[in-house]
């Protein structure tokens, strides 16, 4: 008598139990793809705005500019942003510019609590454009 | 050995546990694509509005660039999208704002469409000469 | 008290439930790779594409007063290649040029780290990139 309902109790109980992870999972993913798309924008738009810059102090200051605005957009923090680069001192036409931006995905999250600190997964885009032949620059 | 009045009930229980798991993987996969339009969404507002400055030459041509491409990025999976475009100029400065707005269209076990919005900016400082 | 038919069922549904558990993270975590991958591929192929589009035939250029762009299609493909060598990735590239467009191929096979497990070892990924010389 008292097994009546049980299958459907486990079955609930197993549900839910594999809901908690399942949930998680995809959080963690759909920040993953978010990061994603928002640091290769911000390599894309930095590496645009410091090939037309005048000089290489103006184009890192453009570099950062971007990156800001890239991740602003996605709403990322941009404080979490690494971006390293690596500019030609003279910034000559035809010199190549690197640029790489890094953005932590924590892994750790409570759905009521928020980001928790931990280990989190760098994303990373990294361009490598030429400083146009032509055009005006700066 | 099911008892006499145990045995048809052990059907109505599977019936239910398995509508209760159709629910629940249906329910997880509309969340799944739910988070991805937006990011889908954002990531377009963002390429409208570099694309504007790119490529937009004045007002007009650049909204029509930005919608241009946050349809082509987000029109197959948002529906009703709406893009509105601002676009400022200060001295050497031109910047551009789209704002996106839309709904995910339904499939899942809620049938309420889903809002999605999302807004971006970009600048850019016109080149001398 | 269960009986040590249901113990068994139990027992099944739990392993069923682990090796399906399993799949899904493997496919979350290699889809994940491939996607991450991908990205860094297109991106490569863009600054590849744009890259070669400097490549202007200059006498085209200077003698129209630097209205006809057109593009020294040898110069362009071999700053293509240049450029796709300088990113460093090592995926196997094909440069088409014509005089108004340079074409980037890019194709790899990302290894699995999951999936392998249940016979996808890889996975393949392709991309495109098309640029044409600009004014400004």
């Amino acid at each position: 008598m008292n097994q009546r309902g049980q299958a459907l109790t486990e079955t609930i109980l197993l549900g839910l139990v594999l809901l908690v992870p399942l949930i998680w999972t995809l959080g963690v993913l759909a920040d993953i793809h978010r990061t994603a798309l928002a640091v290769t924008s911000a390599a894309h738009d930095a590496s645009v705005a410091a090939a037309a810059a005048s000089d290489p102090i103006a184009a890192r200051s453009a570099i950062d500019d971007a990156v800001e605005r890239a991740l602003d957009s996605h709403r990322l923090d941009p404080r979490v942003a690494r971006v390293s680069s690596d500019i030609d001192p003279r910034l000559r036409r035809g010199s190549a510019l690197a640029i790489e931006v890094r953005v932590p995905v924590t892994v750790l999250q409570a759905p009521l609590i928020g980001r928790v600190s931990g280990p989190s997964i760098w994303v990373e885009a990294r361009r490598v454009v030429r400083v146009p032949l032509y055009g005006s620059r700066g | 050995m099911l008892k006499h009045s145990d045995r048809g009930s052990s059907t109505v229980e599977s019936t239910f546990a398995i509508v209760f798991l159709l629910l629940l993987v249906l329910g997880t996969i509309e969340v799944a694509f739910a988070l991805y339009a937006r990011n889908v969404v954002m990531a377009s507002a963002h390429e409208g509005a570099r694309a504007a400055l790119e490529l937009g030459t004045d007002r007009q041509t650049a909204a029509a660039v930005a919608r241009r491409t946050v349809i082509r990025s987000a029109g197959g999976l948002v529906r009703d999208l709406d893009v509105k475009v601002r676009s400022n100029e200060v001295g050497r400065l031109r910047s551009v704002r789209v704002a996106v707005t839309g709904r995910l269209a339904p499939f899942g076990p809620v049938p309420i469409p889903i809002p999605l919005s999302a807004s971006a900016d970009a600048v850019q400082q016109v080149p001398r000469g | 008290m269960k009986d040590m038919r249901e113990r068994g069922q139990v027992t099944v549904l739990v392993l069923g439930l682990g090796m399906l558990a399993f799949a899904v993270s493997g496919l979350a975590v290699d889809g994940t790779r491939a996607f991450l991958f991908r990205r860094t591929l297109q991106s490569a192929a863009d600054a590849a594409a744009i890259a070669g589009t400097s490549e202007l035939d200059r006498s085209l250029y200077y003698g129209s007063g630097g209205r006809v762009r057109s593009l020294d299609a040898e110069s362009a493909r071999s700053a293509t290649y240049r450029w796709i060598a300088l990113r460093g990735i090592g995926s196997r590239a094909q440069v088409t040029v014509s005089s108004q467009q340079v074409r980037v191929v890019m194709r790899d096979e990302v290894p699995t780290m999951f999936l392998g497990l249940v016979g996808v070892g890889s996975i393949p990924v392709g991309v495109e990139a098309v640029a044409e010389p600009r004014a400004g």
